[in-house]
């Protein structure tokens, strides 16, 4: 079956083992072990989203293959780059209205079908032109390491966000830029490196995740169902837990202030929710993130960092919490938005690190998604294989 | 309504107790779970559907979250009419409220664990262990009693710390350790006692629960107070809003800077401890204690830990519901005693008790949506 899809695979590997590209498509083949060749329907339900963008081709040329034998195949989306290059038609759905059925795709441009989605234009981020070279730094990290972090020699990563700045920070998929927002948060015990903030320094080998965040860092992490809502609880809960032990007193936490900062956030970010009190769970991906980013908000960081913090969002709620990462950076927070998503990144940050292995990182201010993904790729003259996801 | 629908995951606890599986399994499915995108986004409600739907839903998620206490009284009344003489009388409730001490001490030491994820099977075994050691210790070698009831307490908390170390420390899987550690401590027990019922005089000592107070022996009071002050540090201290937490996702716990650990050896500990006193009161009301019959503890207070969850915060453990459920689980074997029929009623109802809450709850906990 993995012969006949063209995926090199020992059939052997355990699943766990393999990456999120690989995962894919041992699901595509087992979907059709089953399956006459030629004939049937595959549904796939945002089976891309896990996907690096580097891999994406891949996986579309193995979808394209099975399609040419006679396959139909339903693609459920927020990506409407992919959605557009990939499928022959699309509908769109509103509120649990069909918005638009069956629309040839070649017609369509993604500014189209975004405006379906929301019923309204889609706002472009205005450029915020700010350049926080003369202010104070809010954190400065300096001489981090860490498992997975490849790094040059002996000196470990430096890095340093200034007050009010959105700082990107990006590289090649599995480069280990990944682990940088755990390792400056305490989230993940680093192997060296300190924090400096107006607190005082922190050694990273040995900060907890309660030091940092009483040094004013905040973490949104990537896996918001894994590592960052309790889904089965209220949304009034999972955004006052981080200040319940701050706010509260230890025999008594009130419940009027919970309230009052969940219905505040809530508005604040356009969170679509009928009561504090609905269950994360109940919410679409978006407004999970929305509340992800509120719980964090809350507590007003000195340094936020932020990661992969549009993953799986309609392009509505991308356009909030991007806007809103702008205001936060506005009121004085130093924001760190690491991501793969060069689009992301071009949109909302000031300037972008990017990580390469064994080198330092490369700088960029002219914050363009081509630029953002020329320096990702610059420094590789190794990898052949690997293919350029393009813009 | 303040938490209309929150909860801790009830029932998938009950199929799992090890962390492992609360991990998405990492399967061949690459795509996210659970809804994501606009079309889903808003309730039905945002769409300004009439006001008598969302007063409907507001009776209809109350009804659902309270549904056990109306089957209780339900159960009640048709008690009352079948035996008006002896169902009726003060008596009988005295010995509906008053006769089950010892099960809401074991019940509420279930709950803490369970409240923060945890399994802790050996319980009754642990409350056996405080039972034996004071008769032995004060009847049979003529300690003081007091000294006695603390050393069985120590005792208690020690086995709950060894519980914690193996499962929070070496991460081995709560239920093969707390069920190992139930049979031994049962074993231990009865090294004590050389199998032997063991028991113990002394007035003060059994006044210390059975002295009536509004005519309802003390000891009911201690369990009534035990269960509020676990709710009132479970909704309004910080450190019930991250126990919450613990329990429905560590991970979410421990970025949110809360000792995940801590948190969880803390419970076995007090759990241990909560179970040692119900040992005592055991001990207390019965005057001595057979050790080889610890175990036949442990589903009761299960099972109204588990039918707990059907109430008041459907499909949380909660200790509120837990009360309730227990009086509605005595009041049934109660009756049906009186009405004649043998010991043998007890496992039948509690066993049962323990599928159908389980049950019960997920179907109150789908139910009471507000969406």
């Amino acid at each position: 079956m993995l012969a006949r899809l063209q995926v090199d695979l020992d059939p052997a590997t355990p699943v766990a083992a393999l990456s999120a590209t690989r995962r894919a498509e041992v699901a595509i083949a087992r979907a059709l072990r089953e399956h006459t060749p030629g004939s049937g329907l595959i549904i796939l339900d945002e089976a891309t989203r896990a996907l690096p963008r580097e891999e994406l081709e891949r996986f579309h040329a193995l979808l394209r293959r099975v399609v040419a034998e006679g396959t139909s195949v339903l693609m459920v989306s927020h990506n409407l780059e992919e959605v557009r290059t990939l499928a022959d038609r699309v509908t769109v759905l509103r509120d649990g209205t069909v918005a638009g059925a069956g629309l040839p795709t070649a017609e369509l441009t993604e500014q189209d079908m975004a405006r379906l989605m929301l019923g309204r234009t889609v706002g472009t981020l205005r450029p915020r032109g700010v350049d926080a070279a003369g202010r104070p730094a809010v954190a400065t990290v300096t001489g981090l390491t860490g498992d997975g972090l490849e790094v040059a020699g002996p000196g470990g990563v430096s890095l340093e966000v200034r007050e009010g700045e959105v700082v990107g920070l990006t590289g090649l998929p599995g480069s280990g830029f990944e682990a940088i927002p755990y390792l400056i948060t305490g989230a993940r015990r680093a192997t060296g490196g300190t924090l400096r903030t107006a607190s005082g320094e922190l050694r990273l080998d040995r900060a907890t995740v309660a030091q940092c965040m009483a040094a004013g860092v905040a973490l949104v992490p990537e896996r918001r169902e894994r590592d960052g809502l309790a889904f089965e609880l209220s949304i009034r809960d999972n955004i006052a837990l981080p200040s319940v032990r701050r706010r509260g007193r230890p025999y008594f936490v009130g419940r009027r202030w919970q309230d009052a900062q969940a219905d505040d956030l809530i508005g604040r970010l356009a969170i679509r929710t009928r009561t504090a009190a609905t269950l994360v769970k109940e919410l679409s991906g978006g407004n999970q993130q929305k509340v992800l980013f509120a719980k964090w908000l809350s507590l007003r960081p000195r340094l936020l960092v932020l990661h992969e913090a549009t993953q799986a969002v309609d392009v509505g709620a991308r356009q909030d919490l991007l806007n809103e990462i702008h205001e936060v950076a506005d009121e004085g927070t130093g924001v760190l938005y690491v991501s793969g998503e060069p689009s992301d990144l071009a949109d909302v940050c000031d300037r972008i690190l990017v990580h390469r292995p064994g080198r330092p990182f490369a700088e960029l201010r002219d914050v363009t998604a081509d630029a953002v993904l020329d320096a990702i790729y610059a420094g590789m003259t190794t990898a052949g294989g690997i293919q350029c996801g393009t813009q | 309504m303040r938490d209309s629908v929150s909860d801790t995951s009830a029932e998938r606890l009950s199929a799992d107790g090890d962390d492992t599986a609360r991990r998405p399994a990492a399967g061949g499915d690459p795509g996210p779970r659970g809804p994501a995108g606009p079309a889903q986004a808003p309730g039905p409600g945002q769409h300004g559907d009439p006001r008598g739907r969302v007063e409907q839903n507001r009776l209809h998620v109350i009804t659902s979250r309270y549904a056990l206490v109306l089957v209780w009284l339900a159960v009640a009344v048709l008690y009352y009419v079948l035996m008006p003489g002896t169902f009726g009388s003060w008596g009988a409730v005295r010995s509906i409220f008053g006769g089950q001490p010892v099960l809401v001490f074991l019940a509420m030491s279930a709950l803490i664990t369970l409240m923060v994820g945890e399994f802790d099977l050996s319980i009754a075994a642990i409350m056996g262990l405080a039972a034996t050691i004071v008769p032995v210790l004060a009847g049979l070698h003529g300690v003081n009693i007091w000294l006695a009831c603390v050393v069985a307490l120590a005792a208690c908390a020690l086995v709950g710390a060894v519980n914690a170390f193996f499962v929070v420390r070496l991460d081995v899987s709560s239920l093969v350790v707390t069920l190992g550690a139930g049979t031994l401590v049962t074993g231990i027990s009865q090294a004590i006692s050389s199998s032997n019922v063991v028991s113990v005089q002394d007035r003060l000592f059994r006044e210390l629960t059975g002295h009536p107070v509004l005519g309802m022996p003390v000891s009911f009071y201690y369990g009534l107070a035990l269960t509020l002050g676990i709710a009132y540090i479970m909704g309004y201290t910080p450190l019930g809003r991250h126990m919450l937490f613990v329990g429905a996702n560590r991970e979410v716990a421990r970025l949110a800077g809360i000792r995940v650990e801590r948190i969880r050896v803390g419970a076995y500990i007090i759990s241990s401890l909560v179970a040692g006193m119900a040992g005592l009161i055991i001990v207390s009301t019965l005057g001595g204690f057979d050790s080889g019959t610890a175990m036949q503890y442990l589903l009761p207070a299960l099972a109204a830990v588990f039918l707990g969850t059907a109430v008041v915060h459907p499909g949380r453990f909660n200790p509120i519901g837990t009360l309730i459920a227990i009086y509605f689980l005595w009041t049934g074997i109660f009756g049906l005693q009186l009405l004649g029929f043998a010991g043998w009623i007890q496992n039948v109802f509690y066993g049962a008790g323990l599928v159908v809450a389980v049950a019960l709850a997920k179907i109150v906990r789908n139910r009471s949506k507000v969406t």
